[in-house]
């Protein structure tokens, strides 16, 4: 098990290895440059080498590179090309309003997902049955950003001062405005994911309930109530973990996009902000993050696995499972 | 208790249509409304980027879809958008298919083997950032305009439909090589191979006609994915470039004039996405069960 893990964790840190250096060589490979977008029209070919110099980027592309990975290693991101902050300071900044909007839709989704598919599998072919069955359907094919859109529209157009519909408060500020204002992105961030959640529950809910084992269990007199809640939801569950993993996948680009739509100063807005305006440690770092939340979270998940079946955990043990 | 079918059904069952739920025939039915808006509606609906009404005017007669910020119509700028996505979508998946479905092939017959190893780490790669990041980082160093790679020129669109495909490739590859394991242990494979027929063949003349229906069915129903995936591209700016409609680049639009009251814009191209993809989503959902249905005899 304790090797299994070390041997994830050593895989993930080469695949971000492999990431940051195909972004380290792309982004300088590309057509541009942060000293045009820096300098704007027509500099001068002194101003150039002089910018060009400040950043560091007269030196030899391997050069370059090696440094980046040293100052990665000391933990070293370096400073934006444009706001000349270190980027760490940004990142430090951005990251948790991201993870705040991130775990409120994460929770109140899983929560409504799990439930609502449990109801519909129990009372199967029944009104709540199809009920969910329909609303599920059409929430998660609702695009998240136009969701954003009408929620936006909805409350500061139609009913003005409910919720606000723009903008962030920093909790530290002001407790209730920063809970009141992650409200209508959470609730756009993960209606998508709160629907796969309920549909994948509910049809390995109806799988499992045909298993044999649950047959045995209702023959050696077990309560309806004890089948449903450490049997058939028990090894339906694990399925659904899967699908919660991947969810972290669809919130790295939805954030993206409700960020962009309630102008929240997330981790998304500034992804988006620095690959425009090449803003190569920025960008760079932004990736970082990125890709190295949604790996975790895959990791987590497979970890998950151990938790949640004594079979997969077994066949770990005794070298059946690769 | 049911009586188990030995003999074939008669031929009239066969070729009666399918019995599809309410729910599958709702979804055939806003499907095809989005396939009449998007090849239909351009023919008949204007000129999509001329001024033709005023500045952003409610849905009216003249304007069933109202107009936007540049005097444009916007029925017109909805039916060539959704054209537009549905040709991305389409060629995004064609584009996966026509890498992916070689590529599943290959890692299928020689399961377990090295080249199935060499596919399946590619595949995981691929996967390890989300399509989305992906494709922000791409276009975001190459810019939204077009990139000159040697004598080709990728156009936005041509850049759109290349990232979509890319991020679509392991998901069909799997999809292939899932089918075309379980292919692979039937006896006739074995027979050709007995009789010295060559490999490659064996794989393209017997196993794909075999393998290819399912991958046709996940291919389709990712369509709706994919106009997803292009109009959350388009929206902020890095998909399909103005003049040049789109659904995501008409909302984009949107988002600025929404607050001075002009919900038209954005509720009715949003309405023709959801259209969309509840069309894809709920024929998905028929399509599985029949094929679990049928299983089951």
């Amino acid at each position: 098990m304790l090797r299994y893990v070390g041997r994830r964790v050593a895989g993930l840190a080469l695949v971000l290895l492999i990431v940051l250096t195909l972004v380290f060589f792309m982004l300088r490979a590309a057509p541009g440059g942060p000293v045009d977008a820096y300098l704007g029209m027509n500099p001068t070919p002194e101003k150039r080498a002089e910018v060009e110099h400040r950043f560091g980027l007269d030196q030899p592309i391997w050069v370059q590179y090696v440094k980046f990975l040293g100052n990665l290693l000391s933990g070293d991101l370096g400073n934006s090309l444009f706001s000349d902050r270190p980027v760490s300071a940004i990142i430090g900044e951005r990251l948790p309003v991201t993870l705040e909007l991130s775990l409120a839709a994460f929770l109140f989704w899983i929560v409504v997902g799990l439930a609502a598919g449990a109801l519909a599998a129990r009372r199967r072919d029944s009104f709540t049955d199809g009920f969910v069955r329909v609303v599920s359907v059409i929430a998660l094919s609702i695009p998240s950003f136009w969701l954003a859109l009408v929620l936006v529209a909805v409350f500061g157009l139609f009913i003005k001062g409910v919720l606000p519909s723009s903008g962030w408060v920093p909790f530290t500020e002001d407790p209730l405005g920063n809970l009141r204002g992650v409200v209508l992105p959470a609730f756009a961030l993960g209606l998508g994911s709160g629907a796969i959640i309920a549909r994948t529950l509910r049809a390995s809910m109806i799988e499992t309930a045909q298993a044999d084992y649950v047959s045995f269990a209702r023959a050696m007199g077990l309560n309806e109530r004890r089948i449903l809640r450490d049997i058939t939801l028990r090894n339906a569950i694990i399925p659904t973990a899967t699908v919660i993993g991947l969810m972290l996948g669809v919130f790295v680009s939805g954030t993206v996009l409700v960020e962009t739509v309630f102008n929240i100063p997330g981790i998304g807005q500034t992804i988006v902000g620095a690959f425009r305006q090449q803003d190569y440690p920025l960008a760079i770092a932004c990736t970082l993050v990125t890709a190295s939340v949604f790996l975790m979270a895959n990791l987590v998940v497979d970890l998950l696995y151990f938790v949640l079946n004594p079979r997969i955990r077994a066949g770990f043990l005794n070298g059946t499972a690769r | 208790m049911v009586m188990t079918r030995v003999l074939p059904r008669p031929r009239a069952a066969r070729l009666r249509p399918p019995r599809l739920s309410a729910l599958t025939w709702t979804g055939l039915l806003l499907l095809l409304l989005f396939l009449l808006l998007a090849l239909a509606g351009p023919m008949f609906a204007g000129d999509a980027t001329s001024r033709t009404g005023e500045t952003l005017a409610g849905p009216s007669a003249a304007h069933p879809f109202g107009t936007d910020h540049l005097q444009r119509d916007l029925f017109a700028r909805t039916a060539e958008g959704a054209r537009v996505s549905l040709l991305v979508a389409v060629a995004g998946v064609g584009f996966g298919l026509a890498v992916a479905v070689p590529a599943g092939l290959v890692a299928g017959y020689f399961g377990g083997r090295w080249p199935d190893d060499v596919i399946m780490r590619i595949l995981e790669a691929l996967q390890a950032l989300p399509l989305f990041v992906f494709a922000l980082f791409v276009i975001g160093i190459t810019g939204t305009g077009d990139t000159e790679l040697g004598f080709l020129t990728l156009t936005s669109t041509t850049k759109v439909v290349l990232l979509l495909g890319v991020g679509f490739i392991p998901y069909f590859a799997r999809v292939t090589r899932s089918a075309t394991l379980v292919e692979v242990q039937e006896d006739y494979v074995d027979s050709l191979r007995v009789i010295g027929v060559p490999r490659r063949r064996i794989i393209g003349g017997e196993i794909l006609p075999n393998v290819l229906p399912p991958v046709l069915v996940q291919a389709f129903l990712w369509i709706g994915v994919a106009i997803f995936a292009e109009s959350a591209l388009s929206f902020l700016g890095l998909g399909i470039q103005p003049p040049q409609p789109s659904l995501g680049n008409i909302l984009g639009d949107a988002t600025s004039y929404m607050l001075l009251g002009a919900w038209w814009y954005s509720i009715i191209p949003g309405l023709v996405i959801l259209v969309a993809t509840i069309g894809f989503n709920l024929l998905g959902d028929g399509l599985g069960d029949a094929l679990d249905a049928d299983a089951r005899h």
